[in-house]
């Protein structure tokens, strides 16, 4: 299959959040805990009060522009017996949270928000911005242990492993040498192009995705040790969810569970059978859809059914990079350097072994 | 043992075989005749190319050289990927290292080299590296690099590419 490196590589920026989207993410946390330090309305484990910033920002793994941000915050253990009363004073100590560029936000009392307080910052002419901040318990010292979080209908604690989840992705992704999380970023974006509504919830797709990584269901290398290219890594992992949930479909079963990675339970309990069999045949299209170019060295004709896959507004190279490697190509057409294992510009590396001046030969 | 060649002494092939340990990646497979295989990438984060390198069974033998995966896109009109002989061995330069030269410190680099302007041909369609006269790939392509490369003319414009093959190497 064509590797088209250039669009995919394309891809992963165009589904990048935007920079000032992602920084007020990363910023969120510090923002969260000097606010609440300022109240003695909520009552925290440490003081000035934990936060950190978990969901898809935290874990890099936002495909497109995400207006959900979630945000811990360590909470006493005094409020174990008291669901009701960390809502309500998690929700008095966030009035009038500010963030940069966006003002005061406004809690959100009519949502359902199970497990969460809702914050909601508007601005004229900016997609609206929602911060989750999550109230949680821990247990012990280690963030990345089993948390206890709130829930509002069940008015008790569940467990929940959010950042746990975060560091075991990390390490699943630094082992199949970066391949992971871009994979879950593009997996999601063809949910979303190709089934705007409906669940499976994003969360639930990353999961889906980690798993086939995670559980080894997924070649590393091709028999010799050749890798896959981004292409074909995305055919497989289409080719992999299917086969390892798509299969209730073809027997009228019901919608299979998506175990938590960390704790097991289904996380996609509630997947109705409607949406469930929208997704697969969703699914089944794209992957005929890739299947039909699987074998064809067309340029044209690979780079149509993948816009047709991710969408043409997000499946495409990144002029700036395109450019940029040109620039490069010619520097190395006028002298390179082999460094850290690849070719690169002789003027960019101090060591390295040089390339002798040579000219491609062979029939044309 | 070197033999000499006009008082110069000659790489014996267990000297070329030592001499290629300074690519960790390669590996030697046999000695009859001497083969090395190396996984390499053109670029950072890149493909990683399973590439068989045969040079013969003694000094100054043939080298050839051979992309055993993944498989290389070939061009429309010769059926096989650019820069390739008829057996689909690559052609790295229009002239073997000579029997003084070691096979680590000039056609490996070659190599290198071919792969990552194979790689910006699959891309673009334009062969950006130095190409021998006469043997540069037809292309209708972007824009070519405006400085002179190396040694070789600037690149012409590619043909679209309609079947795949195994790439093999000489």
């Amino acid at each position: 299959m064509l590797p088209l490196t250039d669009h995919f590589d394309g891809l992963k920026t165009n589904l990048n959040p935007p920079d000032d989207r992602q920084a007020l993410a990363e910023d969120l946390p510090t923002k969260v805990r000097d606010h609440l330090a300022a109240s003695a309305i909520l009552a925290t484990v440490a003081d000035p009060p934990v936060s950190r910033l978990a969901g898809s920002y935290g874990r890099r793994t936002v495909s497109g522009d995400i207006k959900d941000v979630d945000t811990l915050v360590f909470v006493d253990r005094s409020y174990r017996t008291d669901v009701e009363g960390v809502f309500a004073d998690l929700a008095a100590a966030l009035k009038d949270l500010e963030v940069d560029g966006y003002g005061k936000g406004e809690i959100k009392t009519n949502r359902k928000q199970r497990r969460s307080a809702h914050v909601e910052f508007k601005k004229d002419g900016i997609d609206a911005f929602h911060v989750d901040v999550v109230p949680v318990i821990r247990p012990g010292d280690d963030p990345t242990a089993v948390l206890e979080i709130p829930d509002r209908e069940w008015t008790t604690w569940v467990p929940t492993q959010p950042l746990g989840y975060g560091k075991r992705l990390s390490e699943v992704n630094a082992d199949w040498g970066g391949e992971v999380v871009p994979m879950i970023r593009y997996f999601k974006r063809i949910k979303f192009h190709n089934m705007p509504t409906g669940r499976p919830k994003s969360y639930w797709s990353e999961v889906m995705v980690y798993r086939l990584f995670a559980d080894g269901v997924l070649p590393r290398t091709k028999p010799l040790g050749a890798t896959f290219n981004q292409a074909e890594r995305m055919l497989q992992v289409l080719r992999g969810v299917l086969a390892n949930y798509g299969q209730n479909a073809l027997y009228g079963m019901q919608p299979p569970q998506v175990a938590d990675p960390c704790l097991g339970n289904n996380i996609a309990h509630a997947w109705p059978n409607e949406d469930y069999l929208r997704w697969v045949k969703m699914l089944r299209n794209v992957v005929e859809t890739i299947e039909a170019v699987e074998d064809s060295t067309d340029r044209d004709e690979s780079i149509a059914a993948w816009q047709k896959v991710f969408g043409a507004d997000v499946f495409k190279p990144s002029e700036e990079a395109v450019a940029a490697e040109a620039a490069r190509a010619k520097a190395i057409a006028t002298g390179a350097k082999i460094a850290g294992g690849s070719i690169v510009p002789a003027g960019t590396a101090t060591g390295g072994l040089v390339v002798p001046a040579h000219r491609a030969y062979g029939d044309r | 043992m070197s033999r000499f060649q006009g008082g110069v002494p000659v790489p014996s092939m267990a000297h070329q075989d030592f001499a290629m340990q300074k690519h960790r990646t390669f590996r030697r497979l046999r000695k009859n005749p001497w083969t090395w295989r190396g996984l390499l990438r053109a670029r950072a984060e890149g493909q990683v190319y399973v590439i068989d390198i045969e040079a013969g069974r003694r000094p100054g033998g043939r080298i050839r050289i051979w992309c055993r995966e993944p498989d290389l896109v070939p061009l429309r009109s010769t059926g096989r990927p650019p820069h390739t002989f008829a057996d689909g061995s690559l052609c790295v330069n229009d002239r073997a290292p000579s029997t003084y030269e070691f096979i680590a410190d000039t056609t490996v680099p070659w190599i290198y080299s071919w792969l990552y302007f194979y790689e910006r041909w699959v891309e673009t369609g334009v062969w950006y590296g130095p190409q021998a006269p006469g043997h540069e790939i037809a292309a209708a392509a972007p824009e070519p690099p405006k400085d002179e490369p190396r040694s070789a003319p600037a690149p012409a414009p590619a043909e679209p590419v309609h079947d795949r093959q195994r790439g093999q190497a000489a």
